[in-house]
């Protein structure tokens, strides 16, 4: 049992390393003085990070994400969270195959999604870029914001919500001030996950950008075609932290371990 | 609350899922049959091509790879997770979420990093006097099937954390005290116990492998990608109706083109 146990743990840090390695080396290479991403950086400075609020492709690209996935995410709860209600409250036939149609974006691969909106949708019925490419991240935050507010709703006993109506509350009412109190936290779970969900997208997002509109993760894309210097590694110090600081909420309002339970 | 109105609650979703999601998906597959007496003849021709045939081949003996280093990996490591780590696990769990939710772009960035031509790991190699020229890692088999295994290695661990969690410990203490050994404890209890989520997990990994390897390698693959995408959106090209559902093929061809 001791020396399985050791084998246990090596493979472990084996994965460990593995997962942060490389990411604990772009974060070097971010504060590297030359052009190049050598590894350890002979001379740290922060030139790559003034370089990155200079150059006005990444600073607009960033705010059409930022608009974007706002925008998406705010249509995604105003549709989600009714059905979200309604999916943990209802116990008829149809409850299953309507939960797996709002999954249905998790399931169908990224590419085929794009394609198939960009032609059918978006070319099909002339419409222009930025309402297409927020239709679209509409559509993939969707099954986030179902998912989490199901499982955030199913910690609200219906009974206080029939107390409040027995009391003479109308269902809007006990829904208004019984229920959505409660799942607060679910909500803000569930847009902060969208939202980073569609600010990282790429496979939806490639096939409806256009001309003048482009999310960030695109442009550090074709950033990296041609350039390959300490750039990317500063933008990408900053996802970093912005990864980290939703996580941060995350964890103190729901807990990480959504991750773990299906 | 009575069924209509739940139904008019989840309408407006259904609505837009069906919209965006289901009926392109539809008239996509409805395209692909380009009369009746041959419902199937785009895909046949499709097929025939030894260079379409290849790249299916490549893509799904990329994605089965990338899945069975995933397992191999994430299985011990979860199952220590789950089990042993203690005050550690929460930690673990957090480490293994953040490149989830990690910009994609910044994680293959990374791996271009490492193993480019004047990248980490050549550098090192040349340092330690292993080899003397630059080797050409990147933009090769094995450099995507890296790149993907760590794109998603967490999709495997997370699942099989959750499952291997919940096992109860009296069901392995009764297994002991009967007189299994270790092994047999794992392989007849908790290797089939956590069926369910090895299962999800290399379903999770296998699809986003299939769909995103396009991600990966960004340079080149991307590059030709980006260009059709965008001189379709400009032009509306139909060039390449040539009937095949699966993009990913598509992607690959773009790659070629380029």
């Amino acid at each position: 049992m001791k020396r399985s146990g050791l084998v246990l743990i090596l493979s472990v840090l084996l994965v460990y390393i593995f997962l942060l390695g490389p990411l604990v080396i772009i974060g070097f290479s971010a504060f590297n003085e030359s052009e190049f991403l050598d590894f350890p950086p002979k001379v740290y400075s922060f030139r790559w990070f003034f370089r990155i609020f200079e150059s006005e492709m990444f600073i607009s690209a960033f705010k059409s994400s930022l608009i974007i996935s706002m925008l998406g995410a705010t249509g995604a709860l105003l549709v989600g969270l009714p059905a979200a209600y309604s999916l943990s409250r209802t116990r008829a036939k149809w409850r299953r195959l309507v939960l797996s149609l709002f999954m249905s974006p998790v399931i169908v691969p990224g590419v085929v999604l794009g394609f198939a909106m960009l032609k059918h949708v978006v070319i099909a019925l002339d419409i222009d870029v930025w309402s297409g490419m927020v239709m679209g991240h509409m559509l993939i935050m969707i099954p986030y914001v179902i998912r989490v507010i199901v499982s955030s709703l199913s910690n609200v006993p219906i009974e206080i919500e029939e107390a409040a109506v027995s009391l003479g509350c109308s269902n809007t009412r006990a829904f208004l001030i019984v229920v959505l109190p409660n799942i607060r936290s679910g909500i803000l779970v569930a847009s902060l996950l969208a939202f980073i969900t569609s600010l990282n997208d790429v496979p939806v997002t490639i096939f409806l950008t256009g001309p003048g509109v482009t999310t960030l993760p695109i442009q550090m894309l074709s950033y990296v075609e041609y350039y390959f210097d300490p750039t990317v590694s500063a933008l990408s110090v900053l996802l970093m932290l912005l990864t980290v600081t939703i996580m941060i909420v995350i964890e103190s309002t729901m807990g990480l371990n959504i991750f773990t339970k299906k | 609350m009575n069924n209509r109105l739940h139904i008019l609650l989840v309408l407006p979703g259904v609505l837009l899922v069906a919209a965006l999601l289901a009926s392109p998906l539809f008239f996509l597959f409805l395209d692909t049959i380009p009369n009746l007496e041959h419902p199937f003849s785009l895909y046949q021709s499709f097929l025939e091509k030894g260079f379409h045939r290849k790249i299916i081949i490549r893509t799904i003996r990329v994605a089965l790879i990338t899945t069975m280093i995933c397992v191999i990996l994430a299985y011990p490591c979860a199952f220590f997770i789950a089990r042993y780590a203690g005050r550690f696990k929460a930690v673990l769990i957090v480490i293994a979420v953040f490149p989830l939710l990690l910009s994609p772009v910044v994680r293959s960035f990374a791996w271009m990093a490492i193993l480019g031509k004047n990248g980490f790991l050549n550098d090192l190699l040349q340092f330690l006097r292993i080899i003397e020229e630059p080797l050409q890692m990147l933009y090769t088999e094995v450099a995507v099937i890296i790149g993907l295994t760590y794109l998603f290695m967490p999709l495997m661990i997370l699942p099989l954390v959750g499952v291997i969690e919940n096992i109860e410990e009296d069901l392995l203490d009764s297994a002991k005290s009967l007189g299994a050994n270790d092994s047999s404890v794992f392989l007849k209890i908790i290797l089939p116990l956590s069926a369910s989520g090895l299962l999800v997990g290399s379903i999770l990994v296998f699809k986003n492998n299939s769909s995103s390897q396009c991600l990966w390698t960004a340079g080149r693959i991307h590059l030709g990608f980006y260009r059709q995408s965008y001189c379709l959106h400009n032009s509306q090209a139909t060039w390449w109706r040539s009937g095949d559902d699966s993009i990913n093929t598509y992607l690959s061809e773009c790659n070629d083109f380029v």
